[in-house]
């Protein structure tokens, strides 16, 4: 079974501590969500372990990384394409052409084809931005805060995608995100970051039970209040 | 087809998306080169050749200069955090996406010189070289063109934002334009300074650009040398700082 392993990773910029000691193992199949505040180092963590910026010291061992690089599926924070290309174009660059038009179809993105990228309408680029990133069947998905920006509808039918497409293949997942419904929906184990360290991490219904809460979505907000609660004085 | 090829003809079509672009590309070069042979009545400047004989070198450099060092490094500085970052992670090579990047813009480069030449040719009785010299010409012309969007490619590389790119590659290509030759005689300047511009490139192409074109030779010392080195002392930067920034994993 493949599995990342981070054993004391710590990265640094300047002097300032990004990340601090971090512990964490994926297991091939789950699907993980990493919290916290603005500022806690989800982002950056995601990047050590895609090795976008190296770290200080410790050791990530990613199993992974062997896959040819379409089997993993990337979407970053701050996802970009060249604004004047054409929707069919940029799908034909990094997917097999024509085998795409089902997702499209799907997505409602059928009529937007010959649009610019620039054209698109937020909850539009989420949408081609999701097909790029499922249409090549990906085994793991790193994913930092998909539905930012979205409206309620399009972020529920994101996320019922997402779900759909976990469940159906399997796939291994780290997600950042802020939004609870998104970890309710789709992760199992969840990493709570807090400047740059876990302060917790494990399965949901574990750290419901830890906490002495019943496993729901209203307690998972109330878990992410005990977790956090020094900073919501 | 070939992803390095898919993506060159993608970066062509977003190049030819850009009026601007084209303007400054394809459109400006043409309006200056009237405009400088029709305020100097084109006039004779030794044995038959006329000042639009003697021009084209020059604006041959001034495109490359324009195009590569201020277009491409802007460019370069734009893409290259984001939209690089992303088209890696979905799989393309880094290395077909430079190459990409600066063939669409050599090729504009390219087209832009010819035009000028075949309207200089066509309007102002422009006289061609021999057929070995427009090739020597042509082949001198790619590896300066090929030095000079190196340097734009270095300085958007090492420039995290599109003004930093756009005051640095100014100053730069204006210190290459003034010591190239094109608009001041070499000569006139301190032997120092002489001994110093020598080694730059934008100067040595333009020199061995005239001598082909002009079936001269110039009293200025040219050695392809300096262009080889200058080639490999750039790649060496920016294959250095892609590294760190861990493009190339």
């Amino acid at each position: 079974m493949k599995r990342i392993t981070l054993k004391d990773v710590n990265f640094k910029v300047k002097d300032k501590e990004i990340l601090k000691n971090i512990n964490l193992t994926v297991n091939q199949g789950e699907s993980v969500a990493i919290l916290g505040p603005n500022g806690a180092g989800k982002t950056t963590l995601i990047n050590c372990i895609l090795k976008l910026q190296k770290i200080d010291s410790g050791e990530i061992i990613n199993d992974f990384e062997s896959l040819p690089k379409y089997k993993i599926g990337v979407h970053s924070q701050e996802q970009s394409f060249y604004k004047l290309l054409k929707v069919k174009e940029i799908l034909d660059l990094f997917l097999f052409e024509g085998e795409y038009m089902h997702l499209v179809e799907k997505y409602g993105l059928e009529n937007n084809l010959n649009q610019q990228i620039g054209e698109l309408s937020t909850g539009e680029f989420k949408k081609l931005s999701l097909i790029i990133l499922l249409e090549n069947d990906p085994e793991i998905i790193f994913i930092d805060e998909i539905t930012t920006g979205l409206d309620t509808i399009t972020r529920m039918e994101v996320l019922s995608f997402l779900k759909n497409e976990l469940k159906k293949s399997g796939k291994t997942m780290i997600m950042v995100t802020h939004y609870l419904e998104e970890v309710e929906e789709i992760s199992e184990k969840l990493v709570f970051l807090k400047k740059g360290e876990i302060v917790e991490s494990g399965l949901k219904n574990d750290l419901c039970t830890k906490y002495g809460l019943n496993y729901s979505e209203n307690n998972l907000i109330v878990l992410y209040n005990q977790v956090y609660k020094e900073d919501m004085k | 087809m070939n992803k390095a090829l898919q993506f060159f003809y993608l970066e062509s079509k977003v190049a030819l998306r850009v009026p601007m672009s084209i303007f400054f590309a394809m459109i400006f070069p043409l309006l200056l080169l009237c405009v400088m042979v029709m305020t100097t009545k084109n006039l004779l400047i030794y044995e038959n050749f006329h000042f639009v004989d003697v021009y084209i070198p020059s604006l041959a450099l001034l495109t490359l200069l324009t195009i590569g060092v201020t277009s491409l490094s802007i460019v370069v500085s734009v893409n290259r955090s984001k939209i690089w970052q992303t088209y890696v992670l979905k799989g393309l090579n880094i290395y077909h996406i430079i190459f990409s990047q600066i063939a669409v813009y050599l090729l504009l480069a390219f087209i832009s010189t010819l035009l000028a030449i075949f309207v200089g040719h066509q309007c102002f009785d422009l006289i061609l070289p021999s057929f070995n010299n427009f090739l020597m010409f042509c082949f001198v012309w790619l590896l300066s063109a090929i030095n000079i969007f190196l340097l734009g490619f270095t300085i958007g590389c090492l420039l995290n934002n599109e003004k930093s790119a756009q005051q640095t590659s100014t100053i730069i290509m204006f210190l290459l334009m003034v010591f190239s030759g094109v608009f001041t005689n070499i000569q006139s300047f301190p032997l120092y300074v002489q001994n110093i511009v020598k080694y730059l490139p934008s100067t040595q192409a333009y020199y061995i650009l005239s001598n082909y074109w002009l079936n001269s030779n110039n009293y200025f010392e040219v050695s392809w040398g300096v262009l080889i080195i200058w080639a490999v002392f750039l790649i060496g930067i920016i294959i250095w700082k892609l590294k760190k920034d861990n493009f190339s994993r």
